[in-house]
């Protein structure tokens, strides 16, 4: 059973068409990505996906069924625009937000603590949250999204304000979370965070879900039409080969689709007086992949 | 543990661990408390003339003349001389400050003489003077008549249809009182849905509201915050009241007002049954209010406007007492936000006509639905729009748009 499935939501908010059609699944023991420029309709999506605003159209099943107010309690938000109780104690704000999800006051301190401790926080947990740094309450914000140890984790930029060591820190209890079978939605613009973390992506566009699935398969298939080999001989007059390239003593080869990229590595051994010392079939990265499918606006299923 | 009971808990102590909470509620009470004591030690340390009496026909009943102390503020002490010349003797040694001579045929038209030490004689004087020989004179009476003679007259103007009635004795118990009370109320309605506004507006200044709308319903979260806050100006309402309580008790048993201090059942009921409805009339306001505004000064800023309707009656008070039938009185009574003021100070002149009462708590009771029906719908409009202003004409639309989208909810 998936954790969360949308199955094709659109949202206007009048005139403005925020969600269109949009639909994805995400998996117990997974990291769902969910990529897409400024007002791409992410936080929309996040939105109808909580119950916070009803679609228009389509459905949104999560543990297996409509929303409810026990679902809630198994769920960890940490929304974008995101605060806490300034003027209280940060020990008491992160209390109170755990009884809101079902913990008891004896149970939600036995987690705190620690928590607080893993985050470099204890010392500070009778200061009054506007005492804390920037990253401090971003910290905090997480303690508070994941104390209840919910079963579906929706954060959405969660290392924006922290540094490079509590950025390690966040990434090492999300893959904690995903080996503990849980399931979590990040919705982020740093890329290479999705490459390290994410099994799978939709990168949604204008309202649109424009691609969807495994990250691993989405940089496969929009790799193979560069090949990059260093070496010495004449590639140019390869048949299938488009363009070459040379940077730095590399060689890049554009080659046409139909041409396989392992018959090449077998034309260019075999060649005469050629020499390979390295052959690599280029793939792009994430953000080459965002922006070309960003500008192409062709959905795609991969 | 209930959603709506941890929002209230948690509402309450925080607000109520405050300083301008424990301020107002401790504090100020405390304050005028001390004044009020000490205006009572003043009093107390005012000298009473203390009168010597020379009783030639021995008519005097010295039983009659000093009255066991029951007040703080300290009572005039008489002194019997044997002969003139002791009393003068007295008189000069400041031991007491007055001298009267009874002469021997008294109480005959003989004059009575009064001796004083610097030949003067102050109006506080005279009228103990005056209570002496009436008591004096009165103590041979049977009791009926002694006691009209003793206390004086007691007034009741009453008007030629019966609606309205003013008795001099009556004026705490049935008059200040009620007006009093009916003032707490109000005063605790229009703090509670102040502490509302300034709770709502918070959580978007602070951008909680998605985290909190994601764990609970709306209506829990605004269901909570109401209760927590309605229970915050409760404490300061019983907070006050005991202390206004206190100091009446403590007023009375010092001797320092004299009326008998009872409460008219029905009017407090008729003003607690008023307590909700202007309560959740106020609250519905001030959420719709916190939720369309970016800031809470903003916020603020609309509500003092918005007081003045509940408000305008304590403004008008003086047409309230001199004309309390006016048509303003009478639209001002059926008005929801002004109802519960105007009738308890309509109160303190007349008896307000049941037909007036009923239908204003009629209206009362629609418009709050009305009030908190829209603030819900302005709430989920407005709860996530941080750093902006929610436009009234997106109120309207969507208020209409709602109402013809109802059918089409998707399931």
């Amino acid at each position: 059973m998936s954790t969360a499935s949308v199955h094709h939501i659109s949202k206007s908010f009048g005139s403005v068409q925020a969600v269109n059609d949009v639909s994805f699944k995400v998996e117990p023991g997974e990291i769902f990505g969910m990529l897409g420029p400024n007002g791409a309709g992410k936080t929309t999506t996040i939105r109808i996906l909580l119950d916070i605003f009803r679609p228009d159209s389509g459905t949104v099943d999560v543990f297996g069924g409509l929303m409810n107010e026990e679902k809630k309690n198994r769920i960890g938000y940490l929304p974008e625009d995101r605060g806490l109780y300034k003027d209280l104690k940060l020990e008491k704000v992160l209390l109170y937000l755990a009884s809101l999800k079902g913990l008891n006051d004896k149970e939600a301190k036995k987690r705190l603590y620690p928590a607080l401790e893993q985050f470099d926080l204890y010392e500070h947990r009778l200061l009054k949250v506007q005492e804390l740094s920037k990253g401090m309450q971003q910290k905090a914000q997480l303690i508070a999204t994941m104390l209840h140890d919910p079963d579906l984790i929706i954060l959405d930029e969660p290392f924006s304000g922290l540094d490079p060591v509590n950025t390690r820190k966040v990434k090492a209890l999300l893959e904690e979370k995903r080996s503990a079978g849980k399931s979590i939605i990040m919705s982020t613009h740093q890329m290479n965070q999705v490459e390290a973390l994410c099994n799978r992506i939709i990168l949604i566009h204008k309202g649109k879900g424009m691609l969807y699935g495994r990250v691993r398969e989405i940089k496969e298939h929009y790799s193979g039409n560069t090949v990059l080999v260093e070496g010495s001989g004449d590639f140019s007059k390869i048949p299938g080969i488009v363009q070459t390239k040379q940077e730095n003593g590399k060689i890049h080869l554009t080659i046409s689709p139909d041409l396989d990229p392992q018959y090449l590595l077998h034309h260019l051994v075999n060649q005469p007086g050629a020499e390979i010392t390295h052959f690599q079939i280029e793939s792009l990265s994430l953000d080459e992949i965002f922006i070309k499918v960003v500008q192409e606006e062709a959905p795609e299923h991969v | 543990m209930s959603n709506i009971f941890l929002v209230a808990r948690h509402e309450y102590t925080r607000r109520s661990q405050t300083r301008s909470f424990l301020f107002a509620t401790v504090g100020l009470p405390l304050i005028m408390g001390v004044a009020i004591i000490a205006i009572i030690f003043v009093m107390a340390s005012v000298t009473h003339p203390e009168i010597g009496v020379v009783d030639h026909g021995h008519f005097i009943n010295p039983a009659l003349l000093n009255k066991p102390q029951k007040s703080l503020i300290p009572q005039t002490e008489y002194l019997l001389f044997e002969d003139l010349s002791s009393g003068k003797a007295a008189l000069e040694t400041e031991e007491i400050s007055i001298l009267i001579e009874l002469p021997l045929s008294y109480p005959s038209l003989e004059p009575v003489s009064l001796y004083s030490r610097d030949g003067t004689l102050s109006q506080e004087a005279k009228t103990e003077i005056l209570s002496f020989f009436r008591t004096q004179l009165a103590q041979s009476l049977p009791e009926a008549e002694r006691q009209r003679i003793l206390t004086g007259w007691n007034i009741t103007i009453r008007s030629l249809d019966g609606s309205r009635s003013f008795s001099q004795n009556e004026t705490v118990s049935t008059i200040i009182l009620p007006y009093v009370i009916g003032f707490f109320f109000f005063l605790s309605i229009i703090m509670s849905s102040s502490y509302l506004l300034q709770a709502v507006a918070e959580e978007k200044e602070n951008r909680t509201m998605e985290v909190i709308i994601t764990s609970l319903q709306p209506f829990e979260f605004i269901m909570g915050k109401s209760l927590g806050l309605l229970a915050l100006a409760l404490t300061q309402l019983i907070i006050w009241i005991g202390f206004l309580a206190g100091l009446l008790f403590a007023l009375n048993s010092s001797g320092a007002i004299t009326s008998k201090i009872a409460l008219d059942g029905s009017q407090i009921g008729i003003l607690a049954a008023f307590f909700l409805p202007s309560f959740a009339l106020a609250a519905g306001i001030m959420i719709a209010i916190g939720s369309s505004v970016t800031e809470i000064q903003q916020g603020q800023q609309i509500a003092a406007i918005v007081n003045l309707f509940f408000i305008a009656p304590w403004m008008t008070s003086g047409l309230a007492f001199s004309n309390p039938n006016s048509p303003l009185m009478i639209g001002m009574t059926l008005f929801p936000t002004t109802s519960m003021l105007t009738i308890a100070l309509r109160w303190t002149t007349i008896i307000i006509p049941a037909w007036q009462i009923i239908l204003s708590f009629v209206f009362l009771c629609l418009s709050a639905l009305f009030s908190i029906w829209i603030s819900s719908k302005v709430f989920q409009l407005g709860m996530l729009l941080y750093g902006n202003r929610l436009p009234l004409r997106k109120v309207t639309r969507t208020l209409f748009a709602n109402r013809i989208k109802t059918k089409k909810v998707v399931p």
